[in-house]
């Protein structure tokens, strides 16, 4: 991975079209501002996790609810 | 009114029961509408129908049941998106993935369902907590409590 070291105000490009500024930071906390081409998707990597893992969620197998709840009460 | 449901075939949905998400749910963005179900015998399961397309439901689980100390802050913002005046208005669930091998079910901890039930909105939260992840592996996390 590229490490690069910014200040504040301070920003890098990304090919000619995308430019990362660091606009504020407060302790462990950075803001971020990005300019880039409205086709560039832009989501913070979590959520592109939590995506994915809704889409999961819906991939559920034919099994009734109830056979679930009575695995969960043999664990407990 | 009435619908056509994968997992629960005709449904009679209720008008006021219907649950806004405003926001949709990550990846469903065109989905606002859902309502919560269960079926007898079902918990800590239940189910989050959505009204707008009868193909999507998620399987919702009371993340207490595995994790009793299970806790987190909501930004004021949320409580005022979800005009949340008090803590009995709130009730939280956790999307479960239940996969082939069900005892591999997990559930997301990082981004919990959260509803007003009294004024009927949703959310799905995504917190800003190292301590959770989207996939907590729910019979692994009993037998934790157990030990």
């Amino acid at each position: 991975m590229l490490v690069l070291t910014r200040k504040k105000n301070q920003s890098i490009l990304i090919g000619d079209l995308i430019e990362v500024y660091v606009l504020d930071i407060e302790g462990d906390k950075v803001k971020i501002g990005i300019n880039a081409p409205k086709n560039v998707p832009i989501v913070r990597r979590e959520i592109k996790e939590i995506i994915e893992e809704n889409k999961k969620a819906l991939e559920t197998p034919n099994i009734a609810l109830e056979e679930l709840s009575k695995l969960m009460k043999i664990q407990k | 009114m009435k619908m056509v449901t994968k997992h629960f075939g005709e449904l009679e949905v209720d008008d006021g029961d219907i649950i806004f998400f405003d926001e949709g749910i990550p990846g469903f963005e065109d989905l606002r509408r859902f309502v919560l179900l269960s079926e007898e015998n079902s918990y800590p399961f239940s189910w989050l129908q959505s009204v707008d397309d009868g193909d999507i439901a998620f399987v919702l689980i009371d993340p207490w049941y595995f994790k009793p100390d299970y806790s987190f802050d909501i930004d004021e913002g949320i409580i005022s998106k979800l005009e949340i005046q008090n803590e009995g208005d709130v009730k939280v669930f956790a999307i479960t993935v239940i996969p082939e091998d069900v005892k591999l079910m997990s559930a997301n901890l990082r981004a919990p369902i959260v509803v007003n039930i009294n004024r009927k909105k949703g959310i799905q939260y995504i917190m800003n907590d190292d301590r959770y992840s989207i996939r907590h592996y729910i019979l692994e996390e009993m037998k934790k409590q157990g030990e």
